[in-house]
């Protein structure tokens, strides 16, 4: 800490000073590199949470027994090696795999040092005993939500037969199997592809015609995570006519939440693709999405598993051609549904309504809507709130008050600049993007924006510490506003 | 957001996909809610009453097994005895590969028709691709569907070895009784086999997916007693090795 005590040191005992001063030598001159690295690693904790908690695998594991006691490593290659002579004592050996599994990867990975492990599991998976099966099943589940090395291996060497077991008409074991499956098609691209390959699409479709729910959920869940992120595969499922499967489950009852939620999320990630909104209008999906979002506004607490995706999906739809915001708007209760999510106690719901909003402003009726209805003062009120939901704030204002006069003329007697202009001050640039667009067009469009910005906001100061801001897009923006209209401001103030 | 800003605004729509950053906060919820599901193993058990404590035995003909609730009892039937071939009593996951298998061994004539046009068909149902022989479709199915060399519900024929009513005695056939527990083949004969007692209920041909014919005890239906076994290309230590293993609740021969 003290560069003094250096000082000191260098005359005393050669040992024991070259070791104190290295130690203080040390600290003096790497406290900065060890804060440094502090941070990185505290970062990349956070950043390997995330991934854990966005990660689209589950495990599953048996309400209650993640009060029992933790199995050890040991334990594990015990029960590996007994797995190797057949016999009852195997039903014992692969429950406690699989609960060790799920209490980490470390486990697995332990699992896999066994020599020929895997085979013996999928051995008895796809052996003679039913019961054994299905707690090999299990194990296979949770392996395949480990790690990227742990998902490839059971897909290489065990998906064929997880993906003929879907056909089985063993709703315990089809529902193992889709799940496992869904597990791996969240892992990665290439498990996606090896899954696309091995004909996982057509019984995923019969899955979901199965009258047991966890079956039917399972499926979705696998489809889901199939959709994701490849629009091959998308294409693949809407020629399997998965629209018309997928219909059925969209009814929200206390008992049907879980589906309705994994379906919709594959309705989602359909929508995303944008290829396939036709489809999803004329089999009536829109409308129904919409009829279901207008029954959940008034469900209080909003349940989240299937407001989000249903949500998203709407967004989506909608930031397709205008077309579809109309055939939507056709349910007279959907803004007002709006509405009431954007005082959700979900915060994210009030986000993502916020950029709904924005994507169904292409449409002048509602524009109108929005900005001469009730909603204007919700999303006024969310522009002093945090940076996230300021910004989609911004941005849906942004996309009312470009069409015009009337709607601009309204926002700003609906005090639109007064919360607007104080946002000049942020240090976001996007925000700062926003807020300056939105500033430019008040004051262009309408015939008190001009004054209200200056006189009663004191907007000239805030864009004036903005003419030298270190973004350049921003400079210009700021510069652009004064020169446009208040330039003649500026010359009576040079002349004076 | 920012490459939209002009000078002036125009109307702009986005699209978002699932990671984009303003969904992180409902994607991370939704996943936590998500995650921890538990398997509800209680939901279908029915409790037996007294009368049935000991069990249900399992009822079909040379299955000695006894199941401890109805569930259990439905899922060691369904995947032991239901899609089984009752010709040769190997035993399916899906009644898809249990029709291929008695179209391609079973058919009187389906040799016949083989050898004039591509009849081995592949093994998705969707997939309809057609080969000459079985080692044809091996090598789409690996090749094409990524399936493992090993597959175990599906093998070569290397000769024609049935004979035109169906009886199938091969020249390699061994005379013991085939074990009523599943049998799987694969090229390479696994570990597990055994070679115990008793045989598999079998169905009458032509049930079709998911019409469940009437059920007759193999030896109430037309076709003779048989209880061929097909072997081939055993490896002779494996076997060795499979017959010196002891298999729970099968009996050695």
């Amino acid at each position: 800490k003290k560069p003094s005590g250096s000082l000191s040191l260098l005359f005393g005992r050669k040992e024991s000073g070259m070791e104190r001063k290295s130690q203080y030598k040390h600290r003096a001159k790497n406290v900065a590199k060890i804060r440094q690295r502090h941070k990185e690693e505290e970062l990349a904790i956070r950043k390997d949470r995330k991934e854990k908690l966005l990660s689209s695998k589950r495990f599953r594991f048996i309400d209650g027994e993640e009060l029992s006691d933790e199995i050890s490593h040991d334990e594990v290659l015990s029960a590996a090696r007994s797995l190797q002579k057949p016999g009852p004592h195997r039903q014992e050996n692969l429950r406690t795999l699989r609960q060790a599994f799920s209490q980490g990867t470390a486990y697995i990975d332990t699992f896999f040092k066994v020599d020929n492990a895997l085979n013996l599991l999928v051995g008895i998976y796809t052996g003679n005993d039913s019961a054994q099966q299905l707690e090999a099943a299990w194990c296979i589940t949770n392996i395949s939500a480990g790690t990227t090395d742990h998902s490839l291996a059971i897909c290489k060497q065990v998906a064929p037969y997880l993906v003929t077991y879907l056909s089985s008409g063993i709703p315990q074991l089809q529902d193992q199997s889709a799940w496992t499956l869904g597990n791996l098609a969240g892992d990665s691209a290439e498990c996606r592809q090896l899954l696309q390959a091995q004909g996982i699409i057509p019984p995923l479709m019969q899955l979901l015609q199965s009258p047991n729910k966890s079956v039917v959920q399972s499926a979705a869940f696998a489809l889901s995570n199939l959709a994701k992120e490849s629009t091959d595969i998308c294409s693949e499922m809407i020629k399997a006519s998965v629209i018309q499967h997928l219909l059925p489950h969209l009814s929200f009852s206390t008992e049907n939440v879980s589906v309705l939620a994994e379906v919709s999320w594959v309705l989602t990630y359909l929508a995303t693709s944008g290829l396939f909104l036709e489809e999803l209008s004329t089999q009536g999906v829109i409308t129904k999405i919409v009829s279901l979002l207008v029954s959940l506004s008034d469900i209080q607490p909003h349940e989240p598993q299937i407001v989000t995706p249903l949500l998203r999906c709407l967004g989506n739809i909608c930031s397709g051609p205008d077309k579809y915001t109309l055939e939507a708007k056709q349910n007279a209760e959907l803004l007002p549904s709006l509405c009431k999510f954007l005082s959700s106690d979900l915060r994210h719901a009030r986000k993502e309504t916020l950029w709904v909003l924005s994507n169904m402003t292409g449409d002048i009726d509602v524009c109108k809507e929005v900005t001469f209805g009730p909603i204007l003062s919700h999303v006024l009120e969310q522009v002093p709130a945090a940076f996230d939901i300021k910004s989609e704030a911004l941005y849906l204002l942004c996309n009312l008050a470009c069409h015009g006069e009337d709607i601009c003329t309204h926002l700003v007697e609906s005090k639109m600049l007064q919360v607007v202009v104080p946002v000049l001050k942020t240090h976001d640039v996007e925000v700062l993007n926003l807020a300056l667009a939105l500033c430019e067009m008040a004051i262009r469009m309408t015939p008190n924006g001009k004054n209200i910005f200056e006189k009663e906001c004191e907007g000239m100061a805030k864009l004036e510490a903005l003419e030298y801001h270190s973004n350049e897009a921003i400079r210009t923006a700021a510069n652009h506003i004064l020169d446009m209209y208040y330039g003649d401001k500026e010359e009576e103030v040079k002349m004076t | 957001m920012c490459e939209n800003y002009q000078l002036s605004w125009t109307h702009s729509k986005r699209c978002l996909e699932h990671s984009h950053p303003l969904f992180e906060e409902g994607n991370i919820l939704c996943c936590m809610l998500a995650k921890q599901l538990p398997f509800d193993l209680a939901a279908d058990e029915e409790f037996l009453d007294d009368s049935e404590s000991n069990g249900i035995p399992c009822g079909i003909s040379g299955c000695n097994k006894i199941l401890d609730s109805l569930t259990s009892y439905e899922l060691h039937y369904n995947s032991t005895h239901r899609n089984a071939c009752s010709q040769c009593k190997r035993n399916f996951p899906t009644s898809h590969l249990l029709d291929i298998h008695l179209l391609e061994w079973h058919d009187s004539m389906f040799d016949l028709l083989a050898s004039k046009s591509p009849m081995y068909q592949c093994l998705l149902e969707l997939c309809g691709d057609k080969f000459w022989n079985s080692k044809d479709r091996k090598n789409h199915m690996i090749k094409c569907h990524k399936f493992p060399s090993n597959y175990r519900f599906e093998r070569e024929k290397r000769q024609k070895t049935e004979s035109k009513d169906g009886e199938s005695m091969e020249v390699n056939t061994s005379r013991e009784e085939v074990s009523q527990n599943r049998r799987v083949f694969s090229y390479k004969v696994p570990n597990q086999i055994c070679f115990g007692q008793g045989s598999a209920l079998g169905f009458q041909r032509g049930r079709g997916r998911g019409n469940k014919g009437p059920k007759k005890h193999w030896h109430q239906t037309k076709k003779g007693k048989n209880t061929a076994v097909d072997i081939e290309s055993v490896d002779m230590k494996e076997l060795a090795q499979a017959l010196e293993a002891p298999k729970d609740g099968a009996m050695e021969n």
